[in-house]
């Protein structure tokens, strides 16, 4: 081998990828031809100083790094809890009897009665503003909080990802009352139907139509549907930051 | 954290660091680099199913995410950017290898991956190969070309002044 053909097999000398007999070949050579040998030598540390440079770099980036894991271990976590988000009503009809609401503690049948009832209520009260009676005032909340058995630190803990309460009321989805909770962020509304877990099955009921956006979840000792006219990226993130705060 | 998100955290989110700094030379913008780590993970993730345990998890994590890297520039999310407009935006304000982080700013995007593959991340040039969808022959004769580069960008003359010589004069001035 000459020193040409030498050099292109250093990629693979140095990574150990060369066959015995042509490694032997190189070696032989390189014992006896110091220009080659320089060669290797000068590769080597340049090589070793290109690596020193991006360590430092590393260091630097290794927070941004650890920051990251937390990041993907979060979004791993809520892809574990997040049951089913349906893109509109329409879509949700021919699907609702399939779906099941999955929790890790609290297993509950889906019912697709609630999820046509909740879309019906926002789209009355919330989309078409029809008067209602709403509660605003702090007691008022708290006393419809203890009528259902959900805390007002789960209310409480929706609102400290960013999202204002606005209002709520009780209303029933499939026949069971639900705290119908409004928040709102950037112009957009989220209605959040909680029912504290544990309660008995819901009844069937007939499904909706109309561009709306569901999503639902349970988590810890409440379980929520979330209805919006918002765009679908908004309900993504506010059932994401929902999720992650109850 | 069950047991399979244990598994899948000590096999692939310990290598986020070599991931992101990797990332940050592909992309030159450190948020989109840390979006493409992310996005690498999470995919990762959702194929963790198909990962056999034993096998290079580096070598599958960085197929990831050039996959999605090249995947997003098709897609328009993410643009190569064209040589001799590149900054330092993506080094980190590194200021102890200045030389060495300007010259592998001004390298070419295929030569640049291939010296960060090879020499930084270790991969052999069988698993760049692997990697990069192209022939091994390419990655050495692009390992050479960003070799013969790094060393004009330098101001090395192959074997009368080395690399490691000029650096300490560097450090001595």
């Amino acid at each position: 081998m000459n020193c040409g053909e030498i050099h292109e097999l250093l990629p693979l000398w140095t990574t150990g990828e060369l066959e015995a007999s042509r490694r032997l070949a190189v070696g032989a050579h390189l014992h006896d031809c110091p220009d080659c040998a320089a060669e290797l030598r000068q590769r080597e540390a340049e090589d070793a100083l290109l690596r020193e440079a991006m360590a430092v770099e590393s260091a630097r980036d290794l927070m941004t790094a650890r920051d990251l894991e937390r990041r993907v271990m979060r979004r791993i976590a809520d892809e574990r809890s997040r049951r089913w988000l349906w893109p509109s009503v329409a879509a949700a009809a021919a699907t609702l009897a399939a779906v099941l609401l999955l929790t890790q503690h609290h297993p509950v049948q889906a019912n697709p009665a609630v999820f046509s009832d909740a879309a019906r209520d926002h789209t009355v009260e919330i989309v078409q503003k029809a008067a209602r009676h709403w509660r605003t005032a702090p007691a008022e909340l708290a006393a419809l909080e203890d009528s259902q058995g959900i805390s007002d630190a789960d209310v409480k803990a929706v609102e400290a990802t960013g999202y204002r309460l606005e209002r709520a009321k009780i209303c029933r989805l499939a026949g069971l009352p639900y705290m119908h909770l409004v928040y709102a962020k950037d112009g957009r509304e989220f209605s959040v139907y909680m029912r504290a877990t544990g309660g008995k099955p819901v009844p069937e009921a007939d499904s909706t139509s109309g561009n709306l956006q569901l999503a639902s979840f349970a988590r810890g000792r409440v379980q929520a549907v979330i209805v919006t006219d918002a765009p679908r990226g908004d309900c993504l993130q506010f059932t994401r930051d929902a999720e992650a705060a109850l | 954290m069950n047991s399979r998100e244990q598994e899948f955290a000590e096999v692939a989110l310990s290598q986020a660091g070599s991931l992101l700094r990797f990332a940050r030379r592909l992309t030159f913008d450190p948020p989109a680099a840390e979006d493409l780590v992310q996005e690498t993970l999470l995919r990762a993730w959702r194929s963790f199913d198909q990962f056999r345990g034993g096998s290079n998890a580096r070598a599958w994590l960085f197929r990831i995410l050039l996959n999605e890297f090249y995947g997003q520039g098709r897609k328009g999310r993410l643009t190569l950017v064209p040589l001799g407009e590149m900054d330092r935006a993506g080094s980190s304000g590194n200021d102890q290898k200045p030389e060495i982080a300007e010259a592998l700013t001004k390298l070419p995007h295929d030569q640049r991956t291939v010296l960060m593959l090879g020499v930084v991340e270790g991969f052999t040039c069988r698993e760049m190969s692997d990697m990069l969808g192209i022939p091994m022959g390419t990655v050495m004769s692009r390992m050479s070309r960003a070799r013969q580069a790094m060393r004009t960008q330098l101001g090395i003359v192959p074997r009368a002044t080395t690399l490691g010589q000029k650096v300490l004069s560097h450090r001595e001035n």
